[in-house]
Formats: structure tokens, sequence, C-alpha cells
């Protein structure tokens, strides 16, 4: 296992696309700080109203999770896409433990980068704020738990990347899933009733690792809930073993 | 050694192979011969375990492929060479493959001086040829030092002196002990290198013997032409040949049984005259369509 997992590394490692998505998510670093500088600009002039920038992480969290995706489709796309799934399903002993070993390196690398990304966020925020009360100090309830959180789903993420593109086997159709699949939660939450509305708004990977954190209003469920449906995502990889194992290659 | 038993494969209303059974042998080059389409690939693939068999089974030293303990050392397989990821330096690439079998950086150095490809190995793959692609295939076919090898179609693409050098490595390999099966659709160069002919069609099995017998039942023959056809014919059968008739579809005759000097004595003797009086080799290229016919 642990020869799979350096195997994979390396594969991941030496995939150009690996670092374009990487730097892909700086991107959310821009995001938060554009919109930390209006919230502020609008403080100057009219004092409160409107949404505080608080840690900041809010404002560009739509971004990291798909970016995150993406790095887990491209674990294996580009290996069904050019058909080398064949070599090297035929140097292992079982697929489901490559696919493990697809999913702890995807998992590591988007948990300490999307660790990284979001106490990015978080200073780059507090930088633009700098020091009018609209921001937040990680001392807050919540406040350091949301930065964490907020990591881990990034991990979430690549993993849910992963999972989609092994079971769909196709590069656009991945894609399109892993950026479609935000979306719905998004669209739906403005037309459905309460409480419906509410709850499938908080299904969103962002909306969740808030919840994980308690922060407040973050959305319908609890911490634990949250925890629940998020490892839910997680387990999803459980169809894709299933799919890589049973089907011919 | 592999054995193929009884193996059966449909896709949906097709059957692309049908109850095949063969054994390619520790020691010796197996040739695996079939028009494209006549189930070579599926074949190879579901004896690495890449397919499940409908019916039948595919083993590995005894065993099926997904139940060898060290799949990267014990088989090695090339089965398209440009299925790889073209991003990566053939050196990653190989490095990769070589981590999952436990190995290190010595042995992908080693294969890579063994296929011709050290000078090359920090270049990306996307720029290399149809050539270096098949040499790479092979480099990590070789990876593990297999003692079975499979290579499906390793000589397209090479060019002829990298035909001649898969051809004494391939050979080389199978003195060590190894056991080799290539596929290809080439009958002529299969003979050169294979010490075994397993040849498939429409999925069934056609001949499974060795290179020299094959070689030996289809040779040639002898063309005669002559004026008086009929009675040279009756003079040659008594002689205990065989004829066939001419396979250019002209007046004479091929014979086989009998020297050109035999027939030319006996045409004389006869009172026949003689046109044409010549050897012929039976292309072994011939022979394969013949028999996949």
């Amino acid at each position: 296992m642990i020869d799979l997992v350096a195997s994979e590394w390396l594969k991941l490692r030496s995939l150009r696309a690996t670092s374009y998505v990487l730097a892909a998510t700086l991107s959310a670093l821009a995001l938060t700080a554009f919109s930390a500088y209006s919230i502020s600009r609008y403080y100057d002039s009219r004092g409160w109203g409107g949404e505080p920038v608080g840690t900041g992480l809010s404002l560009g969290a739509d971004l990291p999770p798909v970016l995150f995706g993406l790095l887990g489709v491209f674990a294996i796309s580009g290996e069904y896409a050019t058909g080398m799934i064949r070599l090297t399903l035929t140097t292992v002993r079982s697929r489901w433990m490559l696919l493990l070993a697809k999913a702890a390196v995807v998992a590591a690398v988007a948990a300490v980068a999307g660790q990284v990304l979001a106490f990015a966020t978080y200073f780059t925020a507090q930088a633009v704020v700098a020091g009018r009360p609209i921001g937040a100090s990680l001392a807050e309830p919540g406040a350091l738990a949301e930065v964490l959180t907020t990591g881990a789903g990034a991990a979430v993420a690549a993993v849910l990347g992963l999972t989609l593109a092994t079971v769909l086997r196709s590069t656009p159709g991945a894609l399109l899933v892993l950026v479609a699949l935000p979306l719905g939660p998004l669209v739906l939450g403005r037309f459905l009733p309460a409480p419906w509305n509410d709850w499938i708004a908080s299904l969103t990977i962002p909306a969740l690792a808030r919840q994980l954190a308690a922060v407040p209003d973050a959305g319908a469920f609890g911490p634990a809930t949250a925890a629940l449906i998020l490892a839910g995502y997680g387990a999803a990889l459980l169809a894709a073993t299933l799919a890589i194992s049973r089907r011919d290659a | 050694m592999i054995e193929v038993l009884d193996l059966t494969k449909v896709y949906g209303s097709a059957q692309v192979v049908s109850g095949l059974t063969f054994r390619a042998e520790p020691g010796q080059v197996t040739g695996f011969l079939g028009h494209n389409g006549a189930g070579k690939t599926t074949t190879m693939r579901m004896i690495l375990g890449l397919q499940t068999p409908t019916s039948g089974r595919a083993l590995i030293n005894g065993v099926r492929k997904r139940d060898l303990r060290d799949p990267m050392h014990q088989v090695g397989a090339m089965l398209d060479a440009t299925e790889v990821q073209g991003g990566r330096t053939a050196f990653a690439h190989l490095h990769a493959l070589a981590y999952a079998g436990g190995l290190g950086r010595r042995r992908v150095e080693t294969v890579l001086e063994e296929v011709g490809l050290t000078s090359v190995a920090g270049r990306r793959i996307a720029g290399f040829s149809q050539g270096m692609r098949q040499r790479l295939g092979i480099a990590a076919a070789l990876l593990g030092d297999p003692g079975v090898l499979i290579l499906d179609e390793p000589v397209n693409g090479l060019d002829p002196d990298g035909i001649r050098w898969l051809r004494t490595l391939l050979k080389s390999l199978a003195a060590e002990g190894r056991t080799v099966l290539l596929s290809s659709h080439l009958m002529t160069e299969m003979s050169l290198t294979a010490d075994h002919l397993v040849i498939i069609g429409r999925g069934r099995l056609i001949e499974d013997t060795s290179t020299a017998a094959l070689l030996a039942r289809h040779q040639g023959g002898v063309l005669v032409r002559s004026p008086q056809a009929g009675r040279l014919a009756r003079a040659l059968e008594a002689a205990g040949a065989t004829l066939r008739p001419d396979p250019e579809a002209g007046d004479g005759l091929m014979v086989s049984g009998l020297s050109a000097a035999t027939i030319g004595d006996l045409a004389l003797a006869a009172g026949c005259a003689v046109h044409e009086l010549v050897t012929r080799g039976t292309s072994l290229e011939e022979a394969f369509m013949e028999l996949t016919r």
C-alpha cells in the first residue's frame, strides 16, 4: 500500500495539471481581497450595513471546492482518457487498493493546500479590513474552527472529484458534474419553500464546513450532522471502488 | 507459463473469443497470430485480468492474474504503447510504475539503458516517435524482471533496426527461461521470432503448432508448365507427387513432393515437353491467409 501511495504521489506530482489547479486556487484569494475591499469601502462611507467581512472565508468560498475537486478528477481521468489505466492495473495487486492510494494522495495534497489557502484567505481578508470592526479575530467563537474545517472541506472535495472521474471514466463528464453539483443547491435554495430551501442550501461543501465549525447562521444543520454529510460525500468513494473492481478495463 | 483454458468472451451478441485453449511454455517465444479483430487483444487482456472472461480461465504461472501476489515481478505487459500520458517524462513514467512494484530509480535506469532510451529519459513522452513509445512500453514490461512477458503487436512502428533489436531481445529473454507471448498479424516477422505459433481466427483456435512444423507443412513446390499437361499430371501422380492448380491461375501445375530434377526426368520419360520448370517457396503470408480464410 505504501508503494502504491508513493507511486500515485509521483504521478500526481509529475502531472502539469496539478500545478495549474493549485495555482488557480489563488484566484480565491483575489476574490476575497476584492470583496473585502468593497465591503470596507462601503463601511468607510456609510458605516454599518450589509454583511461584515468576518473571517472572510465565505467571500470566495465556492471556488476552492471546485478546484480541489478538479485535482481529484485529474488524478485518474487522464489515465482513463489515454488508456494508461490498463498498464497501471496490470502492475497492481488489487484495483480497490489502487483507488484507495489515489484517494489518500489527493486527500492529503488537498488538505494541506486547502489549509494553507484557508489561512491565507483569512489573513488576506483581515489585512484588507485593516482594523475596521467588520473583520474577525481568530479568538472569536468559531473563527479558528471555520478556518480549519474549510481546509478539511478541500480534502472532501478532492476525494469527491476522484470518485466522479472513476465512476464516469470521462474527464468532461466529471467536470460537468463537479461544477453542476454545487450549483444545484444554490439555485434550488432560491425556489424551494422553507425549510427545504434551507436544507438544500446547507448541503454544499463550503456551507457544511461552516456548519461543522458551528459558525452562527451557517445553515440548517449542527456540527454532528454536517460531519456526517461530509463523511457521506467521502464514502461515495466506496461506489467508485466497486465500479473500478467490477468493470472491464 | 501461460495457460488459456476454454476461454470465451461475449460482448452483447458478439462472441469475440470462443472456447480458446492454448499454452505458452517457458523458454520459448510463442507467437499469437490472427487478423485484426480476431480476438488477440481481448485474449491478452483477459490473461492480464483486465477483462473478465464470460467463461473459461486464463492462468499465469498457474493462477489468475488477480491472485498473483507480486504481479509486477511475475508478468510484464505492453498492450498499446500509445496508451501513456504524454505530459510526463519517460523517467517519471517508469519511476511511478516502478514504485508500485517496490522498485527504485536504479531499476528504471537499467531498463532505460536496455531499450536504448537513456539519452531521452528526461524528455516528455508527448514528443516521442511511435518507435520510441514502443521501446518505452517494452521498458515498462521489463521493469519487474518478470518471468512472463505479454506483448501486443510490439513490432508496430519500429524501424528495421528496432525490429532486429526486439527479435534478439525476445529470443534472449526466452533463452533465460521466460515465457514470451507476443501477438502480431505479420506472419513473416513472426516466423523469424517465434518458436511456437498459435493462430486464431474469429476468436477460435486454428493452429497450435511449432513454427518449424508449420514451415515444413506449407513448403512451396515446383511449378511446371507443359503443353501435354494431362499426360504429365498422370505421370507425376504415379510417382507419388501431389498436384495443385497453378496459384497464379495460369495453365501450369503446382507440384509438391518431387524435386525439379525428378520432374524433368519424369517429363522426358513420359515424352512431355516442358516449357517452364520453377521451384517456388510459398510465402508464409500465403499460408497464413489460407489458414485464416
